[in-house]
Parts: C-alpha cells; structure tokens; sequence
C-alpha cells in the first residue's frame, strides 16, 4: 500500500471514530426529579458537542422545570468538570473519561472496544439548564455563531502556523468557508475533504510550522517545576493548554517525531525522545507512538480545525 | 534604545523589553490629577506563569452605564503578581515610588458595592509574532460574566460597536474565547489583522523615513492605541507624554 494510501485510509477511520453517549438531564432541572429518559446519540469523535444544542433543547423542553430555558443555558459536564463545547468531543473523552488509550501494540483490526472502554461507555454525560458556569465555560448562542467563530479562529491559526500567512484562509471563496462549517455541522467527508485538501495543499509554500496543542490536565501540568504563581484553586477538570513553535524537521535527514517536539516543548513529563516514562500522548483514543512524524500525523488524523489536539496523560 | 528588527512582529525578547519599559515607565511617572478626568491604569503588573510572561494593565471599569467613582480598589491588585526583578542601578528607586504611590492612593472600600476592575492582560501570540490582547472584568460580585452582552453593555465604550465585530472594523472581531494560561473565558481581540493595521498607522506617521523605526516600547504604545481604544484600554496622555520625551532624550544623547 503506498504511503497515500495509507494516509487517506487513516483519514477515514480517524473521520468514522465515534462514541457512544447517554446524556441525563440533572433532577435540579427536572420536572419529575430523576425520572426522565436519557437522550442516546453515536456521537463523532471529531465532532463538537455544542452542535448538539438544539437537539437536547427539544427532547428535554418537555422535562424541564422551566420550559422557558434558552438552548444557549445548557452545558453539560462528566463528573463535576463542565465540558467545553468547543473541544471535539474525541479530546474531552480522551482527557476526562478515564478510559485506557489503546497501545500502539495492539493490532489494528478494524474497529474494536479498548479494554476498560466497557466500564465508560456509553459515556454518560449530565445536562444542566441551570447555574451556568460562566467563569468556566464560553457561552454559546442560539444561532451558533460563536461555535463557528471559534471554529473559524482555530482553522485561520492552523492556516497561520503552517504557511507563515493567512492567505489560504482568507482566499477561500464564501462558497468553501460556508461548504466547511455545513461539512462540521452535518458531519460530512464528501463535503469536509475538498476544502481541508485546499487547506493542507496551498500552492508554492513550504510547511513552515504544525498546529499542535497539548493539553494538560491539573495533575499533569502540578507536576511540572513551574510553580502555578497564581495560587488559584483549580477547578475540576482545570487544564493547561501548551502551544509552542513546531517545525516539521530537525534537520534536512531528521523530520520532527511526536517524541522530539514533546521532548523540546516539555521536557519534564518527557525526557527521553525514544520512549514514554512519565506520561502518554494520546490522540484519537490511542498512545502515540513517539516515533510518529508530526507531519504526517497533520495530513491524517489532525481534527476538523486542522489541528493535532493532543491530551497529555499521566502513566 | 533597540528598534524592533521585523516591524510590525515581535521576538519574545523584544515583547519582554517592550512590557518592562512600560512598567518602569508607569511606575516612575506621577500618577495622572485626579481631576484630569481620565479613568487612570491602577496598575501595571508583569505576570510570570508556566514559563510565560505577559502585561497586566487593571483600570476601573467605567461605562455609561456605570457611574464614575473617583476611588480605586487597590485590594488584590498584587495577587497573582511577579515584580520584574530590575536589574538597573535604578531598581531600588522605582521600588520606591511603587510603594509611595500606593500610599498616596487613597483607598476608599465600599464593602456592598466595590467597584469592578478591568483587567487587560497582553500575550505575544506565539502564531501570529504580535501582542494579543485578553481581557476580563473582575469582580467581587460576579455582575459582568464574560458575555457578549457585558462586552457591549459595559465594556467597549460608545460608538465603537461596530469597530468590534468581525468583518466591519479594523479589528479581527472581539469574541469570548479560553485565556492561554487560565484556560478560562476571556474577551478577545482575534490578532489575524493586528500586522496590518500597524503597518498602516505607521504609514500614516512617516511612510518613508527609515529613522522612524520603533523602538519596543514605542511599539507597544502604538499598538495599545491601535487596538485597545475600542475595548477602553487607552495610553494616558501623561505616559504618552513620558514615551514621547525619553525618546527625544535618547536620541538626543546617541
């Protein structure tokens, strides 16, 4: 199999990824206490749960103590952590739901259930009408507008880092800017990939740097010798987000692995280039093996806004 | 003084001398008459987090919706705060007026109804190589949610609505978006059009004088008024004043 092959062949599992969710209304918001029906959806991985809005809006009205509440008071949350609605729902499992990421070991048979996944899933998510944690999460609108922009705003920094302009982005016609936010929204690759192969392939520039962040959970960044000067109290589920200057090679013969750019960005949870000690990357449900090229990890499994969101878990 | 090498974008270096000047500078200045009318910065603090460091600028927060109150609430201003260690022989004077110009500020507490405070925090934006700015209203009682509707309600000062949305202004669009450090929602200036729109306010001062280049502090202060007057955040007139003498002195000398 050429190499194009597999990485269209990646592309399609990465889209299809998908989990399996069961969504409770909270018995503060519930007109019969815990006694409504839970709402079940296979949710994608790359998709945004804030898309959701209406959906819960409408099979929950009938339950609610106040029939009256806006879509935009929802948010949901797993275990006390209030779930950003803009973080695809594949990065907000990886780093809350305490299933075990897959190993780069094990074979790569098709879709298959991870060990302890039967324990999580469905992954049983709680909604809230009420005492909306505006401290915590952004709130959105009814018409979506503020998912888009946010959407929009990554998409452009991706375009950004990777060709040192945001020319690609701001020359996309209206007709691609619209046909990529309906490909998010109706969750479509027939419409998703012609514009994202626009985006990836802009004509006669260089990579220069990759999108990546990585995400840190409390535990995780506590550990680190920089101390949180602020002494803040953190708040469940706190994370810290990391974005550094990532270039696709070290030199013409050495391409930039996830074990060199983890290792130059935070050397503390990783010391060695070679192998995991403190802590696993993990994408897409999966330990990245730290000899995997960055660049072709952006061209195959980056999410729907171009980017590699990678969740730092500790070992 | 140091002219910025890639106008308009900035090295990390460069940012960090730029937002120590202004902070030297802020301190070593009298504070603004009370009756000048302006709604003074109460301070200006360099906050170090997580190997990052960045600008802080906190004002009272006056909107017309507001009424004006000539105190300051000083309380917590210095929590969360790392003074740059000055590594001048002048270090231990500015100390000095910091501490004589908290004194001298009166501090009147109204326990039911203190007064919100603004803050305005300025990143570099590793992506884009020029300052970003993230701001967020403080206060004790929780009255101005980082919301679209605080932000024109009570935030972006009259008349500069349409500035602020994406697409009509100069600006790249204010929206509510994660801090970098907090990770908690914050107002945002999208920095995608900033480079530009300091090209154009410097070609405006002199479009083909090479000794014009900025030095970094000058830089900030072309980009605080570029960016910050449609959100509240202005250059007071007597530290645009300080800017405008000390370049003309170092000039002067070299």
């Amino acid at each position: 199999m050429s190499s194009r092959d597999v990485t269209s062949r990646v592309r399609q599992q990465v889209w299809n990824g998908s989990i399996p969710l069961e969504i409770h209304l909270h018995k503060t918001d519930c007109r019969t206490y815990d006694k409504s029906e839970p709402y079940l959806i296979q949710f994608p991985r790359l998709s945004y749960l804030g898309l959701l809005l209406h959906k819960l809006h409408a099979f929950f009205s009938e339950s609610l103590i106040y029939p009256d509440a806006s879509p935009a008071e929802a948010w949901l949350e797993y275990e006390n952590v209030p779930l950003k609605w803009h973080y695809p729902l594949g990065l907000l499992y990886d780093l809350y739901s305490g299933a075990e990421p897959a190993q780069p070991s094990e074979p790569l048979s098709g879709p298959s259930l991870q060990e302890g996944d039967d324990e999580v899933l469905p992954w049983k998510l709680t909604l809230h009408f009420s005492e909306y944690p505006v401290d915590q999460l952004v709130k959105l609108d009814t018409e979506g507008k503020h998912l888009h922009d946010l959407f929009i705003h990554n998409v452009k920094e991706a375009d950004y880092l990777r060709n040192g302009t945001g020319k690609t982005v701001m020359f996309l016609s209206k007709e691609d800017s619209t046909q990529l936010w309906n490909s998010v929204e109706q969750h479509d690759f027939n419409l998703f990939n012609p514009i994202n192969q626009k985006l990836l392939n802009p004509q006669g520039v260089n990579l220069r740097h990759m999108p990546v962040k990585l995400y840190l959970p409390h535990a995780a960044s506590s550990g680190l010798d920089t101390v949180n000067e602020s002494g803040q109290e953190s708040t469940p589920g706190s994370l810290r987000v990391v974005q550094s200057l990532i270039t696709p090679a070290l030199s013409s013969r050495q391409p930039q692995t996830i074990g060199t750019a983890l290792n130059q960005i935070i050397p503390s949870l990783f010391p060695s280039r070679r192998s995991s000690l403190l802590a696993h990357a993990v994408l897409h449900g999966a330990v990245l093996p730290l000899s995997a090229n960055v660049e072709e990890l952006i061209r195959a499994t980056a999410y729907l806004d171009g980017w590699l969101h990678i969740a730092i878990i500790m070992m | 003084m140091e002219l910025v090498k890639n106008f308009p974008y900035l090295t990390i270096s460069e940012f960090s001398s730029a937002i120590s000047s202004l902070q030297s500078l802020f301190y070593r200045i009298p504070p603004s008459p009370k009756e000048s009318g302006e709604n003074p910065w109460l301070s200006v603090d360099i906050i170090q987090e997580h190997g990052t460091h960045y600008l802080r600028i906190t004002k009272s927060l006056c909107t017309h919706t507001h009424t004006r109150e000539r105190t300051s609430l000083t309380q917590g201003k210095h929590d969360q705060v790392t003074k740059q260690p000055q590594s001048s022989s002048s270090s231990d004077r500015e100390v000095q007026v910091v501490e004589e110009y908290d004194a001298d500020d009166q501090i009147i507490l109204d326990n039911k109804n203190p007064q919100p405070l603004i803050c305005y925090d300025i990143m570099l934006s590793p992506t884009y190589s020029v300052p970003v700015l993230y701001f967020s209203v403080k206060d004790v009682a929780h009255r101005y949610p980082p919301t679209m509707r605080v932000l024109y309600d009570h935030v972006i000062p009259q008349g500069y609505a349409e500035q602020t949305k994406e697409g009509s202004g100069v600006l790249g669009g204010v929206t509510v978006a994660d801090h970098p450090i907090t990770n908690a929602p914050v107002y945002f200036i999208h920095p995608c059009k900033t480079a530009s729109v300091l090209q154009a306010s410097t070609s405006f001062i002199s479009p083909h004088n090479e000794s014009a280049r900025l030095d970094h502090l000058s830089y900030l202060i072309l980009w605080i008024g570029a960016m910050g007057k449609y959100v509240g955040l202005d250059v007071p007139i007597d530290l645009g004043t300080a800017v405008k003498r000390e370049k003309e002195e170092g000039n002067g000398t070299t």
